[in-house]
């Protein structure tokens, strides 16, 4: 017994030497995740991952399909579309009802894509400081600094579209103060416009589809436009003439011949882009693609079959397609409207819906099946999303020329000789907003914010009252952030 | 050597002998006293021997060699052990009497046992027989109504284990409700042979010897961090020392079959719907179906009627077959079991679950102070799933539609499966039997489970064991997943083939080692016990995918068949690693008196505050063991326990505690054809403390009435504290988990159970056990409420309140007429027509806005309760469990569903019920009314439902045939049962189930099953 209590002893002995040393047995990371503390900032060739990464982030939020619906619907070249009560939101949002949207949950997670846009491109400044600490060379500090002004553009679009929803928001620059109260309209349009100074100064003065390893990353002209256009909806001609010449005066840009193509394949990138959310099959039937959240779906027609088939939203009003009548429109109407029981000219036949549904569809979402890469199925499958057109530089420069008591024949005419029109003279303002309504149709509610910056909204759109630019920040937020409600 | 060893062996037996007493030969026979019937397999042995025998058939034995003044021991579970002087006898016949407490039985709890009478804690223990009674996949299932304090809550799915909450939800860690609803947070944790398991449903009941359930803190708290829900300690089946073997064969067969099937709405009733809607293009889609597929154009009735739920089941097979050899010699036991069982799934497409299982344990002991034994379970598991999203499609699907139509084109392949979009709807419906039909998902998985241990008993009686055991939790699994082609119609198309395979590989193991000293002192007895325990959890899983592989063949099933371009790959792993240091000390004087305490620390690699120590206390006093209780005829036995401990839990999402970077192609820009690789930085990060439970318990065990009736009763106080769940953050910015706030759990547990003999032929018992709950919010850092939940579907955490209240505006009734709108501003500023809802205005501002909110509910039930009764007749015996709940609140997400999408099918009250004119109803909104979001989109009282059900949960019938010798041969035992499992059910709630399981949303969209089995058990 006594031998084998010995031996047991060494046994116990044995394991409880096998305890020593046994904490950093838990000091263990958890699996598959990287610090960002841990991230080499010293590899400056990794420094435009931050930024891709907020173009991915845009992709998804800019191409949400419920927040097209909210910015588009209430212009009165739009209506709701599909059946009477499928998604009857946008219809309360089409008459302004906006006290039965609080909880619509659409506002909401348009809301929280925007914000979430926004904080991802403020955690990519913050990474982009960091490589900037261990920059060297005055090239990558260049380089570090055209950077950030992509990703600070890409942030102050995603405020502008808060802006353009709600007017009075927060302006969110710190990832950690999120308890925030609401900035005005007039300050958070000054922010934007200060931070496209800078865009303007440190981005590249090429043209999108110029940057050969980046095709369609923003550029100088770009963060122009938005000025131009932030400036358009307040009113300041002043800028908006100054930042449009500056982009007509590059040279760089000119109007697609082919208004048709442009909103579909071979018009992807043209020379007339300033800014597109792009998409990609990656040129294969299969494997990997890169789709919108539902954009393209959302707005294709109903009863069809694959491709050539959607929800049957944000369709054309009778409104406008008898506007276009009334100007016989060619190209822009053949291209603007998908009209049921015909064909079109890429001869995909649009089905007659049911009763009560749509007869026509929006041709601009719209991508026909003979160029869709063979194997994909998806309506828009592979498009881009055109989101600044050089057309609206030239009428924006057009008008503001105009009420600057200047003539502003010349860039509007350019715009109406494409679409096959006969050239005005001393052109008046209102003839440059119907061409606007006439060229920018059932895009991102061009017409809703026209109207309304010009002060038509009241008598155009029924049921529109003063302080119905804006929707009712979504009460999910409130709850969550009480400051809000100040 | 051995020679030598074996000559002084007997030799020295020699010698004993000579100063011992003359040796005789003892015969008799043992019976059961209160039955008087042989009683079979009782041990006989000769105290302070080896020397022993078991009776057999008849209740004989014969022990040779017994010193005549030894003193024999009968023993046999469930019985008190006898001991008997022989005092020179050779016949000794002996009645056994039964022990209905069992209380001198061994209960297994963490790293030990002790005995029933000396426990301070409230634990349950389940036996083999309990389990067996029941035809469910996991034993689990098998507990409902059984255990007071242990809420079951089951799936319905085949193959899959229930929802197990032990006293309520003690964290709330992450508050993440998966997919099906499972809170993956609270369930218990499984300690199978000293394995820790997140489930147990790789066990066959068969295989299971018993299982305690250890409810409260002072019993729990010695597995530390992973304890805040509960333990269960679940031992295998072992054989016994110096035991013939034991054969037994265990079986059914049976089938399952959809119970309380939810009532949608035909044909006729869906057109009522459509028409009083009064738009053109509902009409005109019953039109279309009239016109494509027959009916009544005038009267607006289709011919077709589909009944989708109909077309989606079954009635399916189950079976369950299990062999078990068990044993034992003076230094091994043995047991080998095997088992197959194969249950179908109830819905109408190839879906089933088959397991086979191999069990292996022996323990042998070579020396007196070693003993060795090995356990290793292998299971094997295939499963053919079905699609799910099938009942989902069923549910929403018009009845107006069918199956199938002959008449389509060409272009609909493989099968003439009809569509919705051909009468005009949304490619949204697709045709739920295609959709079943063409869903292929097989699921292996190879899962062992070795254990190997040894003892060491370091002091003379085994007063100091030594106990090191490594045991290891190990699985393989595949999955793969073909998607054919096949076209159905719009929305419901497959053009491109699509293969993705999953390979998936667990490794858990425990390193355990323990300490255990145990002595006695005149009246004190000890026990003390050290242990460490090192844990790692590891996960790793690989998958890829490719598109254009070919049908047909099971061996076409290769990504390498596929299209050769846009193939993808992606993995994923996890892993965590624990360390932990244990110690329990116990006490008793004259088992009267008794004192247990035990310590855990826990190191844990999920929090960065890596260390969490938690300790426990136990007073237990048996006041039926002092002398003034002796002359008292009431109590049989009566103990009060009082108990206090703390426990962790680990079963959070491991925290980063640190800004990660996600790369992927959704942080990827796209520029032209391809894309840059980036990443994203954003997410918040917290530095989690550990979440600990406080939990002190009080109660008393109670045998009275001649061991007639038997009393449980405890109170509980859980307080969870610095309760780790997400909260969501404003602007978007998702949620985050953190030390949110302090919830209070408590209540009380009851059992009573009265078994009786009414003479040696008739026994009965009855029993019933009842749970409260109340649950509380007590703190929110300082914060008086929290908003969580999702916009749609409001919670409210309010300090005072149940947590994740159910929040939203309360429906007081329905606007009758047009005179009633017009005198309610309410009415007229939302535009609202008879057979709209009326909201509480709670404010009174004649507004319905936010701050006419209130809390509508909670999905916490007020208490569950189980009754058990059961009697025996000579040779047939008859049981029924049943159980259920009462209060707790479900919220109906199904009928919301018709916020997004108003053209979906109705449960058939929707129809019935509905506002059809003044006086009609004050309760269900008008056909129009409901598709009105200001009925169906606010989240109010209506789609609030109450959640109380009860349940025949099992019935069984069985009739035994006894042991008999026929000549020369003895024919076995052999049980015949039938059993139903899950016959009845009723609740009031508009759903498939009461059983909704997470924080209560409920969107079960397919039927109970019962099952109705044909047993049969062979001991040999």
């Amino acid at each position: 017994m006594k031998y084998i209590f010995r031996k047991q002893t060494c046994i116990l002995l044995l394991a409880a030497s096998t305890l020593v040393g046994c904490n950093d047995f838990i000091d263990k990371l958890p699996e598959n995740t990287q610090e960002v503390t841990k991230v080499d900032y010293t590899n400056i060739s990794d420094m435009y991952k931050p930024v891709s990464g907020v173009y991915g982030v845009a992709r998804q939020k800019l191409s949400f399909w419920a927040a097209y619906g909210l910015i588009s619907v209430r212009g009165d070249d739009t209506d709701k579309g599909s059946s009477a009560n499928d998604q009857i939101e946008f219809q309360y949002s089409k008459e302004f009802q906006y006290n039965k949207l609080k909880d619509y949950w659409a506002l909401n997670a348009t809301w929280e894509g925007l914000y979430n846009l926004i904080a991802t491109a403020n955690a990519a400044l913050t990474s982009l400081d960091q490589y900037s600490a261990n920059i060297t060379s005055d090239s990558d500090k260049q380089k570090c600094e055209s950077y950030s002004a992509e990703v600070r553009f890409l942030r102050a679009f995603g405020l502008f579209r808060v802006t353009q929803l709600w007017g009075d928001a927060p302006l969110m620059i710190n990832n950690q103060e999120l308890g925030l109260k609401k900035t005005s309209k007039a300050e958070l349009h000054k922010f934007i416009q200060s931070e496209m100074d800078y865009c303007i100064a440190k981005l590249p003065s090429v043209r999108p589809n110029e940057i050969s390893e980046k095709p369609g990353a923003v550029t100088k002209y770009t963060a122009l436009m938005l000025k131009a256009k932030l400036a358009l909806m307040d009113g300041d001609y002043n800028t908006v003439l100054s930042a449009t010449n500056d982009i007509i005066g590059s040279g760089k840009f000119s109007l697609s011949n082919d208004f048709y193509q442009l909103f579909k394949i071979p018009g992807k990138l043209s020379n007339e882009s300033l800014f597109e959310i792009q998409f990609t099959d990656f040129g294969s039937g299969s494997g990997e693609v890169v789709v919108s959240d539902n954009w393209f779906a959302f707005q294709g027609p109903r009863g069809g079959s694959n491709p050539i088939q959607g929800w049957g939203f944000m369709v054309p009003s009778q409104g406008v397609r008898d506007f276009f009548a009334s100007r016989n429109e060619g190209t822009r109407a053949v291209t603007t409207f998908l009209v049921t029981n015909t064909t079109t000219p890429s001869g995909d036949k649009i089905p007659a819906g049911q009763p009560g549904e749509p007869t026509c569809y929006n041709g601009k979402a719209y991508t026909p099946a003979n160029q869709m890469t063979a194997g994909r199925n998806d309506y828009g499958m592979n498009n881009n999303i055109r989101v600044f057109r050089y057309a609206d530089v030239l009428l924006m420069n057009a008008e503001a020329k105009v009420r600057a008591s200047q003539n502003g024949d010349a860039p509007l005419n350019l715009v109406r000789q494409r679409a096959g029109l006969a050239s005005l003279t001393n052109a008046t303002v209102d003839q440059i907003l119907d061409e606007r309504r006439a060229e920018l149709a059932m895009e991102w509610g061009e017409r809703f914010y026209d109207l309304v910056r010009t002060g038509k909204a009241l008598s155009v759109l029924t049921g529109f009252k003063a302080g119905d630019e804006y929707y009712p920040i979504p009460q999910r937020q409130i709850d969550l952030n009480p400051n809000l409600a100040k | 050597m051995k020679l030598k060893f074996i000559i002084l062996l007997s030799l020295l037996m020699s010698v004993t002998s000579l100063f011992a007493q003359q040796k005789i030969q003892v015969s008799g026979v043992v019976k059961e006293k209160a039955t008087n019937l042989s009683a079979i397999g009782v041990s006989v042995k000769v105290k302070g021997t080896t020397n022993g025998t078991v009776t057999d058939i008849n209740g004989d034995y014969t022990l040779s060699n017994v010193p005549s003044n030894a003193t024999i021991i009968f023993s046999y579970i469930g019985m008190n052990t006898a001991e008997e002087k022989v005092n020179g006898r050779s016949k000794i016949n002996i009645f056994l009497t039964e022990n209905s407490q069992q209380l001198d039985e061994v209960v297994v709890i963490g790293y030990g046992t002790s005995k029933a009478k000396d426990l301070t804690a409230p634990i349950t223990v389940i036996k083999s027989d309990e389990l067996m009674k029941h035809a469910t996949t996991s034993a689990m299932g098998a507990l409902q109504g059984k255990v007071a304090g242990v809420q079951i809550i089951s799936s319905g799915a085949p193959g899959a284990g229930p929802e197990v909450r032990i006293r309520g939800i003690g964290s709330f860690g992450g508050g993440n409700v998966k997919a099906d609803g499972t809170m993956e947070q609270t369930k218990p944790l499984y300690v199978v042979d000293g394995m820790f398991y997140d489930n147990i449903n790789f066990l066959n009941n068969a295989d299971i010897q018993e299982m305690s359930i250890l409810k409260d803190a002072s019993a729990s708290s010695i597995y530390g961090v992973r304890a805040a829900n509960g333990v269960v300690i679940i031992t295998t089946k072992k054989g016994t020392l110096n035991m013939k073997p034991v054969v037994t064969y265990d079986g059914y067969v049976g089938f399952q079959t959809a119970t309380n099937k939810l009532k949608m709405a035909n044909s006729e009733q869906y057109a009522t719907m459509q028409i009083e809607k009064g738009n053109d293009t509902d009409k005109a889609r019953i039109l279309n179906s009239i016109k494509l597929w027959g009916g009544d154009a005038t009267k607006m009735i289709p011919a077709t009627n589909t009944d989708w739920y109909k077309e989606l089941l079954r009635t399916a097979m189950i079976q369950n077959h299990s062999l078990d050899i068990s044993g034992g010699n003076e230094k091994t036991t043995y047991s080998l079991g095997l088992n197959y069982m194969k249950q179908e799934g109830i819905m109408n497409a190839k879906n089933e679950f088959e397991r086979f299982n191999i069990r292996t344990n022996a323990d042998y002991a070579p020396y007196n102070w070693l003993k060795v034994g090995a356990n290793v379970v292998m299971s094997d598991i295939k499963k053919i799933e079905p699609d799910n999203t099938a009942w989902a499609r069923a549910y929403v699907a018009p009845p107006i539609f069918p199956v199938l139509d002959g008449n389509r084109d060409a272009t609909i392949l493989p099968n003439k499966y009809a569509s919705a979009t051909q009468i005009g709807y949304d490619p949204y419906f697709g045709n739920p039997v295609a959709t079943a039909n063409y869903y292929d998902s097989k699921y292996s998985a190879i899962q062992i489970f070795p254990i190997f241990y040894a003892e060491f008993y370091l002091l003379p009686q085994k007063k100091l064991k030594f106990k090191t055991s490594y045991s290891q939790d190990i699985t393989f699994s595949q999955l793969r997943n073909y998607t054919q082609l096949y076209n159905v119609g719009a929305g419901q198309e497959n053009k491109v083939s699509n293969l993705r395979k999953e390979d998936a590989f667990f490794r858990n193991w425990i390193l355990d080692n323990t300490l255990t000293y145990q002595n006695s002192f005149g009246k004190h007895s000890m026990t003390g016990m050290l242990g460490q325990s090192l844990r790692s959890d590891n996960w790793r899983q690989l998958w890829g995918a490719a598109t254009g592989v070919p049908a047909g063949r099971e061996e076409y099933m290769y990504l390498g068949l596929g299209n050769a371009n846009g193939r993808t790959v992606g993995d994923a792993g996890s892993g965590t690693r624990g360390l932990s240091y244990f110690g329990r000390v116990t006490y008793d004087y004259e088992g009267k008196y008794m004192l247990s305490a035990t310590m855990r620390a826990d190191g844990s690699s999920k929090y960065q505050e890596k260390w969490g120590y938690f300790p426990s206390v136990g007073a237990a006093w048996n006041i039926s063991e002092e002398a003034f209780m002796k002359n008292q005829k009431v109590f049989d036995y009566l103990k009060l326990r009082a108990s206090w401990g703390k426990l962790g839990n680990d079963k959070i999402q491991p925290s980063n505690g640190f800004a990660s970077v996600t790369q992927d192609m959704g942080t990827s820009g796209i520029f032209g054809p391809s894309s840059i690789s980036g990443y994203t930085n954003l997410s918040y990060f917290n530095y989690l403390k550990w979440e600990i439970v406080n939990e002190y318990d009080l109660g008393f065990d109670a045998k009275m009435l001649n061991n007639r009736l038997s009393i449980e009763a405890d109170y509980y106080h859980r307080m969870t504290e610095n309760a780790v769940f997400s909260a969501p953050l404003p602007m978007g910015q998702g949620s985050l988990l953190g030390n949110n706030g302090k919830i209070l759990n408590s209540g009380v547990e009851l059992s009573l159970n009265w078994s009786d003999k009414i003479n040696k032929n008739f026994t009965y018992y009855v029993g019933a056990n009842i749970t409260t709950l109340h649950n509380e919010v007590k703190d929110l850092n300082g914060v008086p409420s929290l908003k969580l939940g999702t916009a749609e579907y409001p919670l409210l955490c309010q300090v005072g309140e149940k947590l994740n209240s159910y929040y939203g505006y309360k429906m007081v009734g329905v606007y009758q007429n047009q005179q009633e709108i017009a005198n309610d501003p309410i009415a007229v500023a939302n535009n609202l027509k008879p057979g709209d809802f009326k909201y509480l205005d709670v404010n009174g501002d004649k507004k319905i806005d936010d701050n006419d909110r209130v809390i509508l509910g909670s999905y916490i039930p007020k208490f569950t309760y189980g009754v058990n009764l059961g009697f025996s007749y000579k040779k047939f015996d008859f049981s029924v469990v049943m159980q259920g709940q009462k209060g707790g609140e479900i919220v109906n997400v199904k009928r919301a569903q018709r916020g997004w999408q108003p053209d979906i099918n109705y449960d058939a009250a929707m129809v019935t019920n509905r506002w059809t004119g003044e006086g009609s109803t004050n309760s269900y909104p008008s056909a129009l009314g409901s598709i009105n979001p200001w009925n169906i989109k606010k989240f109010s009282s209506f789609l609030v439902e109450d959640g109380s059900y009860f349940r025949i949960q099992n019935i069984q019938a069985a009739y035994t045939f006894s042991k008999a010798k026929i000549g020369g041969f003895t024919t076995p035992s052999i049980r015949l049962s039938l059993t139903a499992e899950r016959p009845y059910t009723s609740f009031k709630s508009n759903g498939f189930t009461p059983e909704v399981g997470g924080s209560g949303y409920d969107n079960k969209v397919y039927p109970l099953a019962a099952t109705y089995t044909m047993g049969l058990r062979i001991i040999y």
